[in-house]
């Protein structure tokens, strides 16, 4: 969408061109949610997960209100599965179900409490109680993450050099409280190795001896050693999914990824990642654990999505504007993504990695 | 913040425990919260040092925001006409099989559409464009690459200067050279309107392209008319024909390849150059007559000669590799009257269509940003690897004399084109010059000062790997032809008037 007024002299514009009844008279028409007698709020989702539509199938009562963020309300399902309601600029995944609130408004100000009852009704899902949000479902896209990518992947050096590109551009815009002080410590892009142990912050420090042993590892084939180091990983750090999660989904979901495009071992990177997430589990949070099992085959954010596949098959600064959208994400959990991407593609393109495809 | 020591903000898993405990920070508080818990740990110096950090924490736990509001992107038309109420334009690129449906979406919130999107049914393209012209909305495309609005790029497009000639085009890179080449001359553009490829079609009768005429005859700030297309179809042709013949306003008809005829207020460029140059008359007031080359004759046939001095005999052809369609399609139309047939994957008739674009025949010019080629691909504008790769071929070939380039600049090409090409184009003469041959290689760069991809620097790196750069697609095309021919060509560039 553009608003062509707004740009050039401001004195011609287009509806000059274009007529000027046209923006006197048929001004946009607006789709707004429809008002209810019943709730206080009703959202339009635009977008649900595969997983997400998958888990609320059922009728009746499906599960209650887990947590609630200004951009998302975190739904804890019967079965003990999660999916998070969530606003537009949080992007589709698995397990969101996007919606139309404006960016103005919080979740938080719904009137959700932690605990309310999640029902689901035919075409709607019905939260709390009197002063109910209700969420049509009925015009939603499902959103499935897009395994293979239909532009044709580049070489592999040309890949090499995406790659080098989003690492510097992690190394210099991301946001490093987490592990993303890492990001020049372990990847190969012509950075300068500058950053000692010592100027990393706790976690990085603490992290770094068991993401290189981990990588060893998954380099090796020595799938059933991955454990201790994944449980050395998992729930570090800050974030409400904790940074070693956040490069631990961004690993997983690469690797699967890559694999599939660039006609990897999927079979040995399954086993791989389904070590990974079942070593994490009880060890971080539930949303976290939803989002490494969901990783783990591959199933990730489209915004985190669209960077791997923009490193697979675009050009390096496509790539770059990629990572740039993705390291804005939450506080650290985008450049905590990139630094597990990043590690991904570094053992894929490994020509001695047991999961290398060069 | 002063009176504390330390804080931490965490989840509490056992690995965020640990290092709290290691922090100092223990406690049964710590010890029963659980992984969905979120611990606040603060170390200060007394309980009013306390206030402060807890009320930022509570602050940023309410108010916490993914992603800035400037990088909203909205999911649907109706999201996306939420976030910014007075747009008035839909810019649409998704898969042409869907494209329809978005496009009357568009139309019916009252918007103009630029489609950007290619192989959108010919059938779907009639009924946008008659929808839209029912409520007095303009549909530029489907297959749209260029349009500019009140000096809004939309698509490719150079940044020019703002002006009074107004284009209407169904080729993108038609409006890129005749655009520069007006900026190039001082002029500028109150709008170029983008009707896609397929317009001028008999099934599609131009409706946007008439539309397009009739707003900028509404026009204030237009003085002068181009109009820019592939010929079109005889019923269509006489009618966009008739539509500028009954203009107020000088109109320059450039049906490329066509000859010149028509009345006083109706000329007709047989080339985007041509069309420039009489929109520029018009605009100035004194129509000048064409020449071949900007420089002088002596000048040009001396860089001609030099070109071809170390050329062996096997070298007699040209090989055009181009990004854009229409830059093509002109070269073939300067090319074939001064050396015979140009065979092409977008040939000038049907005949010389080559068998395999991949492999080059005689004199060839390849259109690279057909979709035989950019299937899976970005354009060639962006990803110039095809054209690497196809260059090095070309060197190869011990029949080649000359390599001809074009380098779009602007929105959406390249950002480095020079840098992205000049190691192959180095290569290439490398190549050659081991078989003992000489290869030349001709350009021109579309583009004005003002792109982002920096015009000098790009000219200056080019011309240091030897490239020889003139001024206008046609002026480079006529340079091949001199090159490849040894000088032959000269007689009819020179011995008289075009």
């Amino acid at each position: 969408m553009i608003n062509v007024h707004g740009f050039g002299n401001g004195r011609a514009r287009l509806s000059r061109l274009v007529t000027e009844q046209k923006v006197a008279s048929s001004p946009a028409k607006r789709r707004d949610s429809p008002p209810s007698t019943f709730a206080s709020y009703t959202l339009t989702a635009t977008s649900i997960g595969f997983a997400a539509a998958n888990r609320i199938r059922g009728r009746g009562a499906i599960g209650r209100v887990h947590s609630i963020f200004s951009g998302a309300i975190d739904v804890v399902l019967r079965g003990g599965s999660m999916v998070s309601i969530v606003r537009e600029e949080v992007g589709s995944g698995p397990t969101n179900i996007v919606t139309d609130l404006p960016r103005k408004r919080s979740m938080a100000e719904l009137g959700v409490e932690k605990s309310d009852q999640v029902l689901r009704k035919s075409g709607e899902i019905r939260i709390g109680g009197k002063r109910a949000v209700l969420v049509s479902i009925q015009h939603a896209r499902l959103y499935r993450t897009e395994k293979e990518f239909p532009t044709k992947p580049r070489s592999i050096s040309e890949i090499r050099t995406n790659v080098a590109a989003v690492a510097r551009t992690a190394a210099s815009r991301g946001h490093h409280q987490g592990l993303g002080g890492l990001i020049p410590l372990l990847v190969p892009s012509g950075i300068e190795k500058t950053k000692r142990p010592a100027a990393l912050n706790s976690f990085s420090r603490l992290a770094l001896p068991r993401v290189r042993s981990l990588l060893s590892k998954i380099r090796e084939g020595r799938i059933s050693d991955l454990g201790t180091d994944v449980q050395n990983l998992a729930g570090l750090g800050p974030g409400l999914t904790p940074s070693g999660d956040d490069m631990l989904s961004g690993l997983m979901a690469s690797l699967a990824l890559i694999a599939h495009n660039l006609k990897g071992d999927a079979e040995r990177v399954r086993r791989v990642n389904r070590e990974i997430a079942s070593s994490a589990r009880k060890r971080t949070t539930m949303l976290s654990e939803e989002y490494l099992s969901q990783a783990a085959r591959g199933e990730t954010n489209e915004h985190f999505q669209e960077l791997i596949k923009k490193m697979l098959t675009a050009l390096p600064n496509e790539a770059k504007r990629s990572a740039e959208l993705v390291l804005k994400v939450g506080e650290t959990s985008g450049t905590d993504t990139v630094l597990g991407i990043l590690l991904g593609f570094q053992l894929s393109l490994d020509e001695k990695s047991a999961v290398g495809v060069a | 913040m002063k009176g504390v020591s330390q804080a931490a903000v965490l989840m509490a898993t056992p690995l965020n425990k640990r290092v709290l405990t290691d922090a100092g920070f223990k406690g049964s508080e710590v010890e029963k919260a659980g992984p969905d818990d979120l611990i606040i740990a603060i170390e200060a110096a007394n309980e009013e040092a306390l206030e402060s950090p807890v009320a930022r924490v509570e602050e940023m736990l309410s108010s916490r925001e993914s992603m800035k509001a400037e990088e909203i992107r909205p999911r649907s038309l109706a999201s996306a006409v939420k976030v910014m109420s007075d747009a008035n334009l839909a810019l649409i690129s998704i898969p042409g099989r869907f494209a329809k449906r978005e496009a009357m979406n568009a139309l019916e919130s009252g918007l103009d559409v630029f489609l950007f999107s290619s192989n959108v049914p010919r059938e779907d393209e009639v009924e946008l464009k008659e929808a839209a012209k029912a409520r007095g909305l303009l549909v530029m495309g489907p297959d749209c690459g260029t349009s500019i609005i009140n000096g809004v790029v939309l698509g490719f497009g150079n940044v020019v200067r703002r002006g009074s000639v107004g284009i209407v085009s169904a080729s993108g890179t038609g409006i890129q050279q005749v655009s520069t080449l007006l900026d190039g001359e001082g002029l500028g553009l109150s709008h170029a309107i983008g009707t896609g490829g397929n317009d001028l079609s008999e099934k599609v009768g131009g409706t946007t392209t008439m539309e397009g005429i009739r707003l900028l005859e509404e026009d204030e700030d237009t003085r002068v008319i181009v109009l820019i297309s592939k010929p079109p179809g005889p019923k269509t042709s006489a009618k966009i024909l008739n539509a500028a013949s009954g203009s107020n306003k000088p109109v320059v008809v450039n049906f490329l390849g066509e000859g010149d005829a028509g009345a006083s207020k109706q000329v007709r460029a047989v080339t985007l150059e041509d069309a420039a140059r009489m929109a520029s008359g018009f605009v100035n007031g004194k129509r000048t007559g064409a020449h071949p080359f900007s420089v002088s004759e002596s000048r040009v046939r001396s860089l001609a000669q030099s070109e071809s001095s170390e050329m062996s005999k096997t070298q007699r052809y040209i090989r055009g590799l181009y990004s854009g369609g229409t830059l093509c399609y002109e070269s073939q139309v300067v090319l074939t009257p001064l050396i015979g047939e140009v065979f092409s994957n977008a040939p000038l008739k049907p005949e010389s269509r080559i068998d395999d674009a991949t492999v080059s025949r005689k004199n060839a010019c390849i259109d690279m940003g057909s979709e035989e080629f950019v299937v899976g691909r970005p354009h060639p504008m962006i990803d110039y690897s095809l054209r690497k790769n196809r260059l090095l071929q070309e060197a190869r070939d011990p029949e080649t004399a000359v390599v001809l380039l074009d380098v779009v600049l602007g929105y959406g090409s390249n950002e480095d084109p020079a840098r992205e090409i000049r190691h192959t184009i180095a290569s290439a003469k490398k190549l050659a010059g081991a078989g003992r041959r000489y290869l030349s290689v001709v350009a021109s760069i579309i583009g004005t000062r003002e792109d982002p991809q920096d015009l000098q620097k790009q000219a200056k790196e080019l011309a240091s790997v030897g490239v020889v750069l003139m001024p206008s697609n046609a002026q480079a095309a006529r340079f091949a032809a001199l090159v490849a021919s040894r000088g032959a060509v000269g007689r009819k560039l020179f011995g008289n008037e075009r």
